[in-house]
């Protein structure tokens, strides 16, 4: 009679353990010994070797439902590449990050010294998809439509002078935060010669496999990696206290899945000696 | 005439001249391709207005018709008539529009995808039953991979990062290397019926 009751056990209880799990660690975090990963540890290094002043585009195509994974690893890595020298030009092919980020990443440039225009631009979201990003590889502000987020124009922001072109010879790599697509196909087929890096959401899972074949030069994906860079580049965000709740949520998840099954065999052989 | 015959020879038409771009490099000289992608561009920013309009009849149609929850259709074309408004007027940087968006959409949004987890593990708990040696796979290589993901995998053991690294690296890639190409071959047929004006459902 019990396990039966297991096996037909309401979805509400599973909520309230995975509701508990969540809160738990965001209310008194755990702090679970972090390992660098080899994809962290390569991301990072990719990062680190990009030279100084050069320009890297952060192209943040996700959406709100992507911000507490993606947005968690935006901010180390604009951080670190701002305090390097290397300038930053964020964009984005989905429409809502490069909007809502733009707050987040102007305390982060307040806090050390960036100054926007000169060290880091953000051109937001530009409508007409693969095509727009064309244009722009044969002349940026033409398919940018000539302004930034905050509709000031690419004239009056130094920066924007050194962004003729979206190809090599401008831009040292680029980083892509995908949640789906349009996503780092764009940038594949459209910009092969330009460093490809890519952050996931939820894993890399089998992303792997561009990484493999040398099209994407390093990623990571997921809480997890967002944490070991955070540990990695010395700022502390979200990651790493949100990263307990997630292990706390993957071991109930487990966990009903094995007490799910020990109830259906016994269930099952219970039913069959009947 | 015009609403069949005309958009199929104009895709036909651009589908020829995009190709022939891609070989010739006499009308990539012409510019030919920029020349299409600016064209591309504005009519991308064209249909995002249609998109409105539709939005709009759409609803307007579920209010008169009264279909059910209607209500909400009266909602989002308040919300969506308001922010489109303020934006016209204000621009998408003016505190108020900055300051709604940031404290309203960015955290219902977040919310909504975040309630997949509960309805995910409730999924799992029933669908994750080892009824075969398929089944088994499929929850003994999803509980390394999901493992592997937190730090927790590899206080329980150092090989269980490693193991999921095969399996993402090795079956995993196969796999969707597999997936990917198959479905490049299918949508590359699909465009192809368009471009030769096989397929004319989508202008009817």
């Amino acid at each position: 009679m019990f396990w039966k009751k297991i096996v037909d056990l309401d979805p509400k209880i599973i909520y309230l353990f995975v509701g508990i799990a969540l809160m738990i660690p965001v209310i008194r975090p755990i702090g679970l010994p972090l390992r660098i990963s080899s994809y962290t540890q390569d991301f990072y290094d990719y990062l680190m070797s990009i030279p100084e002043d050069s320009i890297v585009f952060l192209d943040l195509a996700f959406r709100e439902t992507g911000e507490a994974e993606l947005g968690a690893s935006v901010l180390p890595v604009f951080e670190l590449l701002q305090k390097r020298g290397v300038k930053v030009i964020v964009g984005g092919q989905w429409e809502q990050a490069p909007f809502f980020m733009q707050r987040r990443l102007e305390e982060v440039a307040d806090r050390i010294g960036s100054v926007y225009g000169v060290d880091w631009v953000n051109i937001g979201y530009k409508p007409g998809g693969t095509a727009t990003w064309r244009v722009m590889m044969e002349d940026f502000w033409k398919g940018a439509a000539g302004v930034d987020c905050m509709k000031n124009r690419f004239e009056d922001l130094p920066l924007m002078h050194r962004v003729r072109k979206l190809d090599k010879d401008t831009f040292a790599a680029i980083i892509i935060w995908e949640a789906g697509s349009p996503g780092q196909g764009t940038w594949m087929q459209y910009a092969p010669d330009i460093p490809l890096l890519a952050v996931y959401m939820s894993g890399i899972g089998g992303n792997v496999r561009y990484l493999r074949s040398g099209q994407v030069k390093a990623c990571i994906g997921g809480m997890q990696h967002a944490a070991e860079l955070e540990k990695l580049t010395g700022t502390y965000g979200d990651a790493i206290g949100l990263l307990d709740a997630q292990t706390l949520g993957i071991l109930v998840v487990l966990g009903f899945i094995v007490l799910g099954n020990i109830a259906w065999v016994i269930e099952k052989n219970a039913s069959s000696v009947e | 005439m015009l609403r069949q015959e005309l958009p199929a020879i104009l895709t036909t038409v651009v589908a020829i001249v995009v190709f022939l771009g891609g070989i010739l490099f006499s009308l990539d000289e012409m510019n030919v391709l920029s020349e299409i992608d600016s064209w591309i561009q504005l009519m991308g920013n064209m249909a995002l207005f249609l998109g409105g309009i539709n939005l709009c009849k759409l609803h307007v149609n579920n209010i008169r018709k009264r279909r059910q929850h209607w209500i909400f259709s009266v909602w989002l074309l308040i919300v969506f008539g308001f922010f489109t408004v303020l934006g016209l007027a204000k621009g998408s940087q003016d505190p108020l529009y900055k300051g709604l968006y940031d404290a309203l959409i960015v955290p219902v949004n977040a919310s909504m995808h975040s309630i997949a987890a509960f309805f995910l593990c409730s999924a799992a708990f029933r669908a994750f039953r080892v009824k075969n040696l398929d089944s088994i796979l499929l929850l003994v290589s999803g509980a390394f991979v999901m493992l592997a993901s937190v730090p927790i995998g590899d206080l329980i053991s150092s090989n269980i990062p490693v193991i999921s690294d095969w399996l993402l690296n090795i079956p995993g890639s196969a796999v969707a290397r597999a997936m990917s190409n198959g479905m490049f071959f299918a949508s590359f047929a699909a465009t192809l019926r368009i471009f030769l004006g096989l397929e004319r459902r989508h202008l009817s």
